[in-house]
């Protein structure tokens, strides 16, 4: 009796490890597309801004020289990806 | 735009800090420069964690530009009017050299590899501050606990669409009794010309406790003077409970709670007055550092009625000012809480 109660309640724990395993799975790619969202907007936000051609990208020395080569007042701004 | 010569800074690693001195909880803070590196202003602003529009708007920057534009082409004759916006001197001069951040960053972004954990973020420099007075079990200033604050705290409401234009003055408050008004728009303060919001800010930030304050107006036409006096504990008045940096002090001083203040109807079925400690848990953290709250037994919706010793009335933002001054790491503090009309005393382990 206790072997066939032990076997049933092995039988009833499979779905609900079933059920867990493809919840943390779910959970992981979501994380995983999360992160991947992210890298892939900082890289296209660099891409974006560089193609823009009207600000220097995350280059402090390259805009003190073109503002004292140029004598135009620089504008600076700290903006990650939101 | 194009009389600028534009840079867009994406990162806080090795930040130069001797330079960019702005309120680090933003996520847009802009400078306007000289190529020698002197500062003509600053715009920026935010006392909402969601709505950036309650404190900046387009219109106000395009202000700050045309501002900006102006003292550029007045320069360098005009460097003693702005020579109070420059930097101070910081305690480290990037941050890598904080303990706490020492070693964790390398000073480019890894664009290859994992170029998102790469990043140090612009407000892990205030909690890198912070931990430096925490971690050694020292009080934390007021002026690392309050920073960067909002004009409100002294009862001036600004239009987000103008420089500096005040939209109201709080009855009472110490800009109330300087006699500002209404639709004032501030020229100078100490001195400095104003191109933003954030740059009245600026001049908070660097203002001692108690403090005097002179600031000059355009109103109906004609420039007034006027003088703007600030208690000795003006600065924690300041709300930083929408501060994403408030989410490490939560670890530190309420080991996770989050807390309100208890609405006149709570108050009421509490039997407290208004000018009592009530403070309800909105919310109970689950995990690690910030479950230490809820491992010492508190519960949502408990409503704190004494901390200590204390139980006259306090904000979210000054019961944190309060322990994190008074109550080191490693200490635990009497907390009695209200919870279904009993009284039940807690022990809140400060972290």
């Amino acid at each position: 009796m206790t072997k066939l109660s032990n076997t049933l309640r092995t039988l009833k724990t499979i779905p609900r490890l079933a059920t867990l395993s493809v919840g943390v799975l779910l959970l992981t790619a979501c994380s995983l597309n999360a992160a991947e969202d992210r890298r892939a907007k900082v890289l296209n936000d660099r891409v974006e801004v560089q193609a823009s051609g009207n600000w220097i990208y995350n280059d402090l020395v390259q805009g003190f020289a073109e503002a004292a080569k140029t004598r135009k007042p620089m504008l600076v701004v700290f903006r990650c990806v939101p | 735009m194009d009389q600028f010569v534009c840079v867009r800074l994406v990162q806080g690693n090795a930040m130069d800090l001797t330079l960019f001195q702005f309120d680090y909880d933003l996520t847009f803070a802009a400078f306007f420069m000289n190529a020698d590196k002197t500062i003509y202003g600053r715009f920026g602003s935010r006392s909402d964690r969601k709505d950036a529009t309650k404190d900046i708007s387009i219109e106000g920057f395009r202000g700050a530009l045309s501002a900006a534009l102006e003292m550029h082409k007045g320069y360098p004759a005009n460097k003693g009017s702005i020579a109070g916006k420059q930097p101070r001197t910081p305690r480290f001069n990037t941050p890598d050299e904080y303990p706490s951040l020492k070693g964790k960053y390398r000073p480019t972004l890894d664009y290859e590899g994992k170029v998102v954990q790469s990043c140090m973020h612009c407000h892990q420099v205030r909690e890198a501050e912070r931990l430096f007075f925490r971690a050694d079990h020292k009080p934390i200033p007021d002026e690392v606990l309050y920073p960067w604050p909002m004009l409100d705290v002294v009862g001036l409401m600004f239009d987000p669409k103008e420089k500096a234009k005040v939209k109201s003055v709080a009855k009472g408050s110490s800009a109330a009794s300087a006699g500002f008004k209404a639709g004032d728009e501030i020229l100078t303060i100490e001195g400095q010309p104003v191109l933003s919001i954030a740059d009245l800010q600026w001049v908070l930030q660097s203002a001692s406790q108690p403090s005097t304050l002179k600031a000059r107006v355009l109103r109906d036409r004609k420039q007034i003077d006027l003088t703007l006096n600030l208690s000795a504990d003006w600065r924690r008045h300041t709300d930083i409970s929408w501060r994403a940096t408030t989410w490490d002090l939560r670890r530190m001083a309420s080991g996770g709670l989050v807390l309100m203040d208890a609405t006149l109807d709570e108050r009421r079925k509490a039997k407290l007055a208004e000018s009592d400690l009530g403070l309800r848990v909105e919310y109970v953290g689950q995990y690690g550092d910030h479950a230490v709250g809820k491992k010492a037994g508190f519960i949502k919706d408990d409503i704190i009625v004494q901390v200590a010793d204390q139980t006259g009335h306090m904000t979210e933002s000054e019961l944190f000012g309060y322990l994190l001054q008074t109550k080191m790491a490693g200490t635990r503090v009497p907390v009695t809480v209200l919870r279904a009309g009993s009284r039940v005393d807690l022990e809140l382990p400060m972290q």
